[in-house]
């Protein structure tokens, strides 16, 4: 069980995120939504231990030193097309990078290609990032982040520069490894049908504060959308079961 | 299909993957060997060359059987030249490592050793040495190496102070670096606006830069600062690698940036004040040698910041040839020479190569 209790992060005199808790089951993926600017990248660098801020980070009930985050927390941030020559296999190799010498072992490259063949992208492995789209980038960011085996895994909308069969493989990615490695996975996310498809959890995030947590169900409600977004919102449910969430109005209600 | 075949299958592209980088990096690798041994090659010919004609068997004589070497030659080629060849190496391997640490803390293509003022302010306190004409009691030779110390010092203060206040991001490092070059040069400019016409073309002379202000009395101190450095760096190359990727996924992957950056800013200025205060600013070194190094050996930092001193120290040993060849009997100032030869050797390479390095 993962849990952050009471988080609070300030930039100058601006509260960014205020009081926010919730816990998280190992194995399972939690979906972070809300509007942009509501603080969900805050909140995720705040757990990763990048931002300072308030409140307590608990991995199985006990509280996480700054070193236990740094060893067992990984953090993807979003895509900002940083230009880098650097080799895929590099940027893979990158994350575990306090095990890394002046010479490295061929196990520790081999699970490296490893990792970027689980995304289909092991013949890249000398391509230079700059040289790969923005959605093979996503693909390399998101492997190196599983290659260093972290118990919580922390994603910045980790699909938003992928078409949708790579949207599809990565969240499917992403749930698989949770469940098999038992680890926990908090995403944010904006598109709301994919996080009803694959989280477990979602948690609602406005203006910093935490609006709803629970199931897609309970929590992605026409009200709670048209209050967080200022969308009328269709919410239908497909007959496989999941939930599709479309705008009926072309226009936003306070437009 | 058999289990036996799947695995098998598995272990050879698991294999095949690995050999793949491995054929990359010795590739890379090869490039490092041979920059050193066009190094080895620059190193004799740099000795070989000068006012007075030598031959091989009388240089090899002289560094490796000197009972059986001719007087004269002995002391031209270990008093005179010797010195300043090894001088040569050690100031381009620390303008090259100072060049390209430079690029990979500020993520940007144009810093060197010149981005943060470093440079012109050693120049401008050299300039104050002279004009003053004040010298060190009990080492007056060290008057103008320690001033020019002194000043880069003072410039690096300067720049870090007003970092520190912003986080030391690049940004703000290249702004208040960029400040602080123009301060300097202005200050610069004020002295040799008011030195008399004899002071002026000393001050001249040695903002040219020379390596004949070589000697096996300073050769030692550039030596021993590269080398410390040099060895400082080598813990945080997989960090520099990191950061190639920008401040927040270096953050991510737990690397404590404005710790590393304060670091190889310290690293930075002690190369650069060493490598300048001696022989007098000698420009490009810092920037061309950390982009051939690229092109060759690319980013991975465990290759590119040892190819840049190697490249660094090329690039001055071959300017330093060719100052003594363009006019016979005479040595031109080697920071007339350095972006002369950089220029077209790094045009050469950008043509050849089928992609952007940065």
């Amino acid at each position: 069980m993962f849990s952050f209790d009471s988080v609070t992060v300030k930039r100058g005199a601006k509260t960014i995120v205020t009081g926010a808790s919730a816990q998280c089951r190992t194995g399972e993926l939690t979906a972070l939504v809300g509007p942009n600017g509501a603080g969900k990248s805050t909140l995720l660098q705040a757990i990763a231990g990048i931002l300072p801020g308030e409140g307590h980070v608990l991995l199985d009930d006990n509280p996480m030193t700054g070193k236990e985050r740094r060893d067992n927390v990984a953090y993807m941030p979003q895509d900002t097309g940083a230009q880098s020559s650097l080799t895929l296999l590099e940027v893979i190799l990158l994350g575990r990078i306090n095990s890394l010498g002046l010479s490295l072992p061929e196990e520790l490259v081999a699970q490296a290609e490893a990792a970027l063949d689980q995304f289909g992208l092991a013949g890249l492995q000398n391509r230079a990032l700059d040289e790969v789209s923005g959605g093979q980038r996503q693909l390399v960011y998101l492997a190196q982040a599983l290659f260093s085996a972290p118990r919580v895994l922390l994603l910045d909308e980790p699909t938003a520069a992928l078409d949708l069969r790579h949207q599809l493989v990565v969240l499917q990615a992403v749930r698989r490894y949770a469940s098999e490695h038992g680890i926990v996975v908090i995403m944010a996310i904006h598109d709301l049908s994919l996080a009803a498809q694959f989280a477990d959890q979602i948690i609602c995030l406005d203006h910093g504060r935490i609006d709803g947590c629970g199931k897609a169900e309970e929590v992605f409600t026409t009200a709670r959308l048209r209050d967080l977004y200022g969308v009328e919102a269709e919410i239908e449910k497909l007959s496989s079961g999941r939930l599709h969430i479309s705008a009926v109005n072309a226009i936003p209600t306070d437009a | 299909m058999t289990a036996r075949t799947i695995v098998s299958n598995i272990s050879e592209a698991a294999s095949a993957a690995s050999s793949s980088y491995r054929n990359l990096f010795n590739r890379r690798l090869t490039w490092l060997v041979a920059g050193l041994a066009g190094l080895a090659i620059s190193f004799v010919f740099d000795i070989l060359t000068g006012p007075a004609f030598l031959s091989v068997s009388d240089v090899v004589l002289s560094l490796f059987a000197p009972q059986q070497s001719d007087e004269t030659v002995l002391v031209i080629v270990r008093s005179i030249r010797l010195p300043m060849t090894v001088m040569a190496i050690f100031v381009g391997a620390s303008l090259g490592v100072a060049g390209v640490i430079m690029q990979t803390i500020l993520g940007n293509p144009l810093a060197s050793p010149y981005t943060l003022g470093f440079s012109t302010s050693a120049g401008f306190g050299a300039s104050i040495a002279i004009f003053t004409g004040f010298t060190l009691p009990l080492v007056p030779w060290l008057t103008i190496p320690f001033a020019a110390f002194l000043m880069a010092a003072v410039a690096a203060g300067l720049v870090y102070s007003f970092a520190t206040l912003k986080a030391m991001s690049s940004e703000v490092m290249i702004l208040a670096g960029i400040a602080t070059l123009f301060l300097f040069q202005s200050l610069q400019s004020l002295v040799q606006y008011l030195a008399a016409p004899e002071v002026l073309q000393a001050i001249v002379f040695w903002l040219f830069g020379s390596l004949l202000k070589a000697s096996w009395s300073n050769v030692p101190i550039v030596g021993t600062v590269f080398i410390i450095c040099f060895l400082a760096v080598i813990p945080d190359l997989w960090r520099l690698t990191a950061l190639r990727l920008g401040d927040m996924r270096a953050t991510a992957l737990g690397i404590d940036v404005k710790r590393l950056r304060i670091k190889m800013f310290v690293l930075i200025t002690l190369l650069t004040s060493a490598a300048v205060a001696i022989v007098g600013t000698i420009g490009f070194v810092g920037l061309v040698a950390p982009h051939i190094a690229r092109m060759l050996v690319g980013e991975d930092q465990r290759l590119l910041v040892p190819m840049a001193a190697v490249m660094g120290a090329f690039v001055i040993t071959t300017a330093s040839i060719c100052s003594k060849l363009i006019s016979p009997g005479s040595v031109i100032p080697i920071g007339i020479v350095t972006a002369i030869i950089g220029v077209p050797f790094l045009f050469i390479l950008i043509l050849r190569k089928q992609r952007n390095n940065w």
